[in-house]
């Protein structure tokens, strides 16, 4: 029954996390530093392709050179090939392949370019398949690593020398990797796939494949850029990037023509769009005037007359009106962008980094992306069962926000709520039978107390009870007024019906002895009311359950089970919650039965 | 007639109060201000409740209320708290026409009681409640000054409930036309559904109800955000905690309703060679039918307060009365919170009301329709 409602929920998020492009993947592309500095003429590169451009400091270099294969051989030998910045310091004994900078980094920066001796360093980590929940030690990787990383810490592979001083370690099976130590719910995880990846953003501290003695920065070196591809004659005014699907808002796209850096920045009109203006002023007298997305073209759709622009026909309302004066992204999906002006002839249009959408994040399909839900709203029965024992050690006894420690302090608020509802609900029902007005005036508004929705009132009714210095915190009797105002009814209903139900028989019977009322009640009605008052009951106690609950969640006390299960929610432990969820099932049943049993021991001769 | 002996005390209590209020001189409750009447008014009803007849005992109930109301309303326009003066016109009126209300409904009846009498005897009680709860908490809230921000007044309410309308009724539309209706009527369907699947087949008996009882048990405070995150935060989730809620009580009432069948019933059906499909619609369905009429009252109310609940744990676009509830209470209008609380009461009594009269007019015949020898 689980399994089937895990597809039916988790299906159409993972196919959501699929189609919405802004959940894939992002990779930047850059200008490629050389692979190796060791010779000032032959430089080799990861990937050369004829339309690629040697530039230095943002600006193109004009010097010859044939390619040969991935190596670009310069005719004449290059100065200033590299400036050299910061050397990276060794973390110390600890790690032998960890590096620190002395200073927080950013965690990911496409323009950090790092050299062991004169060989360049790549980054690069992956993820691995399966999220850490707090018990799991054995994670899959799509690609071999030569080490894995838990937060700040390095995982090494075990062998002779170190098994017994490291306990972060882990052994190899074909490419599961099984850890020492299982990784905290939440922690990061991942598998050094490269030369090397950042252990820790805000000390500096980097990670290494392996160990080289020294680590450079290089501030400035030569790289090899991508041109846009598209005619540079004069009048061509699109282009298209090699990769498709580039980020839209990506403020560190950077394209050139020859040394002159374009921007996308747009502009906006001064005077306000409200569907009657036509005219507008821009603060630049030449750009490509897009309205909604949409590129408008001169003479036809507008004149212009140096920066005021007047429409045909005035855009409506609240549209979008923007110029862009350097160049405007048309379709990001196939990465063509429209330039202002043409590049002249001859001239170079290229790009020294931008970003782009490579694919679904969650995995190549929908059953990948179904398992890499990073929170199932309803997670497979055995994930539940293998998280209980992780769940029930969390926190000690002595700890307020041990499981059992909720469930007692709930159960305490449902049964003091059960005891203050069961006592009104009686008392009213005794008075209805009573005095029969008493029913009539009062009945429908009982019924009309039970369409309010209570979880509305808590919070005000928390308001006024801590006028009187009464919390939630201290005292049960918030929570019980809760419960008691949802669990009151059904008794009420049920006694008026269980005191009613005697045989009329009997009641003449009791008349010709000259009963009074009292001796009515006690021998004749209360006996016959009690099954009556017990179905009422057990009715009561799911009602005051629900009750103790949304006390709680309302409440800002770290004790009972509802506070717990907003708590799990909050921070997206799903299978947590269905722990707790199922907890609190238990704990209804269980009351219902107490509820059962104590019927049977005040009521024995109803026993069938 | 018996002499309402409450009635007279009451008056005198009001009596009483206006002396305290000359003794005190609080300008809400003294003659000097021109309040000549109240003690005016309690002398009739004094007199009127000593009379010991029927139609000026009733009379006396509108004034004690009108007394009352007046009570609180000078003190309302003078902008003051309540003093001893002020509980004892207060309480003093309320007493007089409770008592009254009471004592009419109580007292021993004539047989040859015209029938009108009669019938306002009965209609007494349940007409009096609601203006009487209605002027103690506006008197509460007056008398002793609470602030607006911890509990609105009647007045308050009901000047946001006039204001705040239309946004109110957009609201209902999201919560009852959106979210309740369409939950509901796939529950109501998805149950029926499932609950003859279930009384008609004993492997689905033993395997699914056990399940089913504990799945409903699961409560929908926990439930509600684990929707909210399969379903997304807009109203699609708060339908779906619908649908839970109104499923599980469907399904056991129609399980129980077509498998509660009468013995002799079906022994004479068989003896008349009926076919499986003329017992099913002639007897099983027919008998079904009160314990689904059952669940569907209670599922119409439950859902009401668990979609408020639901947008309440599921915080979205800011439409829907719960989230209008929400809203309004964390940033302390009290006020709009009360008014939307009536808004949501009326109608989950309006729909309880329309099931309720459907009942009677499809399963009138039953015997839980008759009138009840107490």
């Amino acid at each position: 029954m689980g399994y089937p409602l895990a597809f039916l929920f988790g299906i159409p998020l993972a196919r959501k996390d699929i189609s919405d492009i802004r959940k894939w993947q992002k990779e930047t592309i850059t200008a490629q530093p050389p692979l190796d500095v060791s010779s000032t003429t032959a430089l080799p590169f990861a990937n050369v392709s004829p339309s690629s451009l040697l530039i230095q400091d943002n600006q193109p270099l004009e010097i010859p050179y044939s390619i040969d294969g991935n190596t670009l051989k310069l005719e004449e030998p290059l100065e200033n090939l590299i400036t050299w910045g910061q050397t990276l310091e060794p973390h110390g004994f600890r790690y032998a392949n960890a590096f620190s900078f002395n200073q927080s980094i950013p965690e990911s920066d496409p323009t950090r370019v790092l050299y062991a001796g004169t060989t360049l360093l790549q980054e690069g980590s992956v993820l691995p398949v399966e999220l850490p929940d707090g018990t799991r030690n054995t994670f899959t990787f799509s690609q071999a690593v030569s080490f894995i990383l838990v937060d700040d810490q390095i995982y090494s592979e075990i062998t002779e020398n170190n098994a017994e001083d490291h306990t972060t370690l882990f052994t190899q099976k074909g490419n599961e990797y099984i850890l020492s130590i299982a990784p905290a719910f939440g922690s990061k995880v991942r598998g050094l796939s490269s030369a090397y990846a950042v252990l820790d953003a805000s000390t500096g501290m980097i990670a290494t494949k392996d160990a080289p003695p020294e680590i450079r920065v290089a501030s400035k070196v030569v790289r090899l850029a991508e041109t846009l591809q598209g005619e540079t004659n004069g009048n061509n005014h699109s282009f298209k990037f090699l990769r498709n699907n580039v980020v839209e808002a990506d403020k560190e796209r950077k394209v050139f023509i020859n040394n002159q850096a374009l921007s996308d920045v747009a502009e906006r009109p001064e005077e306000r769009v409200d569907g009657a203006q036509s005219t507008f002023t821009f603060s630049s007298e030449l750009g490509l005037v897009v309205v909604d997305g949409v590129l408008l073209e001169e003479t036809k759709d507008y004149s212009r007359n140096a920066n005021i622009i007047t429409f045909k026909q005035a855009p409506i309302r609240n549209s979008e009106l923007r110029q862009y004066p350097n160049y405007f992204l048309s379709d990001p999906s196939k990465g063509e962008i429209l330039l202002a002006i043409a590049p002249p002839t001859g001239s170079k249009l290229w790009t020294s980094q931008y970003t782009v959408y490579t694919q679904p994040a969650c995995g190549k399909n929908l059953v990948q992306c179904f398992y890499a839900l990073p929170q199932h709203p309803m997670p497979f029965p055995h994930w539940i069962v293998g998280r209980i024992p992780a769940f029930f050690s969390k926190y000690s006894l002595n700890d307020e926000r041990n499981v059992v420690r909720a469930v007692l302090y709930t159960m305490l608020g449902t049964l003091s709520s059960l005891v203050l509802g069961g006592i009104i609900g009686s008392l009213l029902a005794v008075l209805f039978v009573l005095f029969r007005p008493l029913e009539r005036a009062l009945l429908p508004w009982t019924i009309a107390s039970q369409t309010i929705p209570i979880i509305a009132l808590v919070p005000v009714m928390l308001l006024v009870l801590g006028n009187f210095g009464i919390t939630i915190q201290t005292s049960l009797l918030p929570t019980a007024i809760i419960g008691a105002y949802i669990c009151f009814f059904p008794v009420v209903v049920s006694t008026v019906k269980g005191l009613r139900s005697v045989d009329p028989l009997t009641l003449d019977l009791m008349k010709s002895y000259a009963a009074t009322p009292l001796q009515v009640f006690r021998n004749v009605r209360f006996p016959a009311a009690i099954p009556f008052v017990f179905t009422g009951l057990k009715l009561g106690t799911a009602a005051a359950l629900v009750g103790a609950l949304v006390a709680e969640t309302e409440s800002n006390n770290k004790r009972g089970l509802g506070f717990q299960i907003l708590g799990q929610v909050q921070t997206g432990n799903v299978a947590d919650v269905w722990i707790l969820l199922l907890i609190s099932a238990l704990l209804g049943i269980a009351l219902v039965s107490l509820v059962g049993f104590l019927q049977r021991v005040i009521a024995p001769w109803e026993r069938k | 007639m018996k002499l309402n002996l409450f009635g007279v005390w009451s008056s005198l209590l009001v009596l009483l109060g206006c002396f305290l209020a000359f003794a005190q001189q609080n300008p809400a409750t003294t003659f000097s201000s021109g309040a000549y009447f109240i003690p005016l008014l309690a002398l009739v009803i004094l007199l009127l409740n000593l009379s010991g007849r029927f139609w000026p005992s009733l009379i006396s109930v509108p004034l004690g209320l009108v007394g009352s109301f007046l009570t609180v309303y000078r003190l309302d326009i003078q902008n003051l708290k309540g003093d001893y003066g002020y509980w004892f016109l207060f309480w003093g009126f309320l007493f007089s026409a409770v008592s009254a209300a009471a004592h009419l409904s109580l007292v021993e009846t004539d047989p040859e009681e015209p029938k009108a009498q009669k019938r306002l005897r009965y209609l007494l009680p349940p007409a009096t409640v609601p203006f009487v709860l209605l002027l103690v908490w506006q008197a509460l809230v007056l008398g002793y000054a609470v602030p607006k921000g911890i509990f609105p007044n009647v007045a308050d309410v009901s000047t946001q409930l006039t204001q705040g309308f239309p946004v109110l009724l957009s609201d209902s539309y999201t919560t009852f036309v959106k979210e309740v209706f369409f939950g509901f009527t796939i529950g109501l369907m998805a149950g029926f559904l499932a609950g003859v699947g279930i009384a008609l087949s004993t492997f689905l008996q033993r395997g699914f109800l056990p399940f089913a009882a504990a799945f409903g048990a699961v409560p929908i405070v926990g439930l509600a955000p684990v929707l909210g995150r399969a379903f997304g935060v807009d109203w699609e989730s708060k339908a779906a905690v619908v649908v839970i809620t109104t499923f599980f009580p469907v399904v056991l009432n129609t399980v129980q309703g077509l498998t509660n069948v009468d013995v002799m019933k079906l022994e004479l059906l068989r003896a008349y060679a009926a076919k499986p499909s003329q017992i099913f619609f002639k007897l099983r369905l027919p008998n079904a039918m009160p314990y689904i009429f059952n669940a569907l009252k209670l599922a119409a109310v439950l859902s009401v307060i668990s979609v408020i609940v639901a947008e309440f744990l599921i915080p979205g676009p800011p439409v829907g009365l719960g989230q209008r509830i929400s809203l309004s209470a964390r940033r302390g209008a009290y006020d709009i919170v009360f008014a939307a609380i009536f808004v949501s009461s009326v109608f989950s009594i309006i729909i309880y009301g329309i099931f309720s009269w459907l009942e009677r007019k499809y399963t009138g015949w039953h015997p839980s329709f008759r009138e009840n020898v107490d």
